[in-house]
């Protein structure tokens, strides 16, 4: 046991004292603890580019016109805003960092600051044709040009009788004008349209809006904790994110493990370590050293995210028994994956030999990508129930599935956890047997006939 | 213990391919052995069985007293001849990590590992990366590994190849060292010659089967030499020589004129005789038998048609694993 402790440990030196280790457990988790709050300071304080410009319009209805000039006013479109960000603040609950002057700066930093639009009424009878040349002198960012020139049909406001839709308005813009520019105008003149109809129908603007709203507050979920509303986004993100911390902390001890195998083998110090342990002890003690370096990336991980969480005071969504599933799924998951990788660097050469092998086993590690975008929506349905028990994919499904919002029973979470301890027992069992053969075999990479001769022969 | 090494009918094979079969052997505490055969006898495939890194198909082995070595690795050091260091780790921590692996502890696993790297001249060596060292180096450096645990049985995988000949000459001495210490010493190597400058007794293979197990003394004794070389003064005809019987045939060799003799029809000192009467020469002696000359003789049995084969195989397999080390050094 002291020599696979050995082992172990040199394994797991070798390793954590690279460059690429460092870098990937250390340097980034440090950079993105420190870039985030400074990118969400940096874009707190950018605001979009102001929509200036002139929009000329020509209104034969005599209707939109005026009520275009309204609703482009500074004043109205600052009242505007702070309506929308009332709404968002009812329909969004509380969201991380901050309370409903949040949302408000939110909407301003969405829509830049407040558009200095004029609106130069034509008279009715100008030609819109002649209208749009002005476009092409327009000069951005001068309030004088015209960036945009609207054309009203005749029938906008009033149909004929006979005609079956009512008639809209023509709009030409400046190319490459900006995308909300263009929605503003729009929506301005979408909205004159409307109250140009209900004022010639004999409706008030004002009793149409609160016919056609529901003004329902945010859904909530109850828990023992007390009510809190929903937070249903981030529900669907964690077992996400919880499958890739197994699944990175897994292939990164499983990938070193192929490494590391491979440089022994082809560096020939092998036959040197198995004058004083037996290839049993050696691969025992590569498995246990790439383990505690896998772990040693999730405790990172998990680390720098569960300080997030209680960071923006969301650490309620985590069950901390889910965090016991994780780091037993891992170890099992660990078990099955780094014994294929250990046969795999056993039996080849080098790491591009070790490609064939690889390939294969990626692909079978794909269905837990592919299923991160199925397995949340309904974490209970026959496929995620059956791929649970399928070895060596179920850790990272039943992980999808225990973090989800809606876990699976104990039995089959207990279960999932025993079949994937007998699949890593029976990797563990076959890659001793190739990894014994494999190490002192140089030439030609083994087929998989060879493969299963070699379990025979050890 | 009478017998470190205790090797019965072992049978070995890789597919088709019959490594080793029905080999016998007995390595005598304390001795120093040498196996010896030319490239792919299943020198090797039997060390590493020994050493329970393969497995045999067949047959028994008790090493130190033990049925595997797996029981007694502590106590057997080992120099493989597929061999390599950790490219990357310093040298006194690499020699420190295998040190613990055969189980010694700090710190007097510390002051055996500079100890021997001063005892190979490579003190200056200690905190440099292994992958900086010359091969020779990296190999003064695994005998190092083989030998700091004080084992017991030491058994030599080709130690020899790509020495210079001053690193030979060291790695030689620390072997007949360990000897004299009282360990049995295998040493296993294709070249014959070394075997003979330093073993007591010698193990021969070919073709996975044993075909001569003796002492030297046993091998000289028995192996009477057949040849008989003779420099002739200027102006005689060393062929001559012919006319003398039982002398069947004369030619020039590199190591000068040679009379080969039927030991059926003359003695060797004999012949000496009667060659230095029947020519004025300046030097005339029976050659010594050469560990090569009993392999020939029992590879070939007899045969002179076999005999030339069996020694240009033998020749080629020097000669291309020397070429194989000038290409990979």
């Amino acid at each position: 046991m002291k020599r696979i402790l050995h082992i172990a440990g040199r394994e797991f030196a070798s390793t954590v004292l690279t460059k690429g280790f460092l870098i990937g457990a250390v340097v980034v988790p440090a950079i993105l603890a420190v870039a985030i709050p400074v990118i969400i300071f940096i874009i707190s304080q950018q605001k979009a580019p102001p929509i200036v410009g002139t929009v000329a319009i020509i209104d034969p209805t005599g209707e939109v016109a005026p009520r275009l000039v309204e609703y482009l006013r500074p004043e109205a479109i600052a009242e505007r805003r702070g309506e929308l960000a009332q709404e968002i603040g009812q329909v969004v609950p509380s969201v991380p960092g901050g309370g409903s002057g949040a949302i408000e700066q939110a909407v301003d930093q969405a829509m830049g600051e407040l558009p200095d639009l004029t609106v130069d009424v034509l008279p009715p009878d100008a030609d819109f044709d002649t209208a749009k040349e002005r476009i092409l002198q327009a000069v951005k960012n001068d309030p004088d040009s015209t960036i945009a020139v609207a054309l009203v049909d005749t029938d906008a406001v009033l149909k004929d009788d006979d005609a079956e839709r009512f008639g809209a308005f023509n709009l030409t813009v400046l190319p490459r004008l900006d995308e909300r520019t263009i929605g503003e105008i729009r929506s301005g003149l979408n909205r004159s349209v409307l109250d140009a109809r209900y004022a010639a129908n004999g409706y008030e603007t004002e009793l149409i809006e609160a016919l056609t709203r529901v003004g329902a507050p945010a859904t909530s979920e109850i828990t023992e904790e007390g009510e809190r509303t929903s937070t249903s986004a981030l529900s669907f993100i964690l077992p996400v994110v919880m499958m890739m911390l197994v699944l990175g902390a897994v292939f990164t001890g499983g990938q070193y493990l192929l490494t590391t195998t491979i440089e022994e083998k082809s560096n020939r110090v092998v036959e040197v370590l198995l004058s004083a342990v037996s290839p049993t002890q050696l691969m025992a003690g590569k498995i246990l050293g790439q383990m505690v370096v896998g772990l040693s990336m999730l405790a990172i991980y998990s680390g720098v995210g569960i300080s997030a969480l209680i960071a923006f005071s969301l650490a309620d969504l985590i069950n901390p028994m889910d965090i016991v599933w994780m780091f037993l799924f891992f170890l099992t998951g660990y078990g099955m994956i780094a014994s294929l990788m250990a046969s795999a660097g056993a039996a080849v050469n080098d790491l591009r030999e070790a490609q064939t092998f690889m390939t294969p086993i990626m692909m079978f590690m794909m269905i837990p990508y592919l299923m991160m975008l199925v397995i949340p929506r309904a974490p209970n349905s026959t496929l995620a129930v059956v791929l649970s028990f399928i070895p060596p994919i179920n850790p990272f499904i039943m992980m999808l599935r225990i973090a989800s919002n809606d876990p699976p029973p104990f039995w089959q979470i207990l279960l999932a956890l025993l079949v994937s301890i007998g699949g890593a027992v029976v990797a563990i069992w076959l890659a001793g047997k190739i990894f014994r053969v494999g190490m002192l075999m140089f030439g030609k990479p083994p087929d998989f006939k060879t493969l299963i001769r070699w379990v025979r022969m050890a | 213990m009478e017998h470190a090494v205790v090797i019965e009918n072992l049978r070995k094979t890789f597919g088709d391919k019959v490594a080793v079969e029905g080999l016998d052997l007995r390595v005598q505490s304390g001795s120093l052995t040498g196996l010896i055969g030319p490239n792919g006898a299943g020198k090797s495939t039997t060390i590493r069985m020994l050493m329970s890194i393969l497995f045999p198909d067949s047959g028994t082995l008790s090493v130190l007293g033990k049925r595997s070595a797996l029981e007694s690795k502590d106590r057997i050091g080992y120099l493989p001849e597929e061999r390599g260091v950790y490219r990357k780790m310093k040298v006194t921590h690499f020699l420190k990590y295998m040190g613990k692996l055969k189980g010694l502890r700090d710190p007097e696993l510390g002051q055996r590992v500079a100890h021997w790297l001063d005892r190979v001249q490579l003190s200056d060596a200690a905190g440099k990366r292994c992958e900086e060292l010359s091969k020779g180096m990296q190999q003064k450096v695994q005998f190092i590994a083989a030998v700091l645990h004080e084992p017991e049985l030491l058994i030599l995988d080709e130690p020899f190849s790509g020495l210079d000949p001053v690193n030979l000459r060291l790695l030689q001495q620390l072997m007949v060292e360990q000897h004299e210490q009282g360990r049995t010493v295998i040493l296993c190597t294709h070249v014959m010659f070394q075997a003979e400058q330093m073993c007591e007794s010698i193990v021969m293979i070919n073709n996975g089967q044993k075909v001569l197990d003796a002492t030297i003394e046993e091998i000289r004794a028995n192996h009477e030499p057949s040849v008989v070389l003779f420099d002739p003064i200027d102006g005689e005809d060393p062929q001559s020589a012919r006319g003398i019987d039982g002398i069947t045939g004369v030619e020039q060799t590199r190591e000068g004129w040679a009379a080969h003799i039927d030991l059926h029809a003359i003695a060797a000192p004999d012949a000496v005789r009667e060659i230095a009467q029947a020519i004025r020469v300046r030097s005339v002696a029976a050659k010594r038998v050469t560990l090569e000359d009993v392999f020939v003789e029992q590879v070939a049995g007899g045969s002179a048609d076999r005999e030339a084969e069996v020694r240009d195989s033998l020749r080629a397999s020097v000669d291309e694993s020397e070429s194989m080390e000038g290409a990979t050094a």
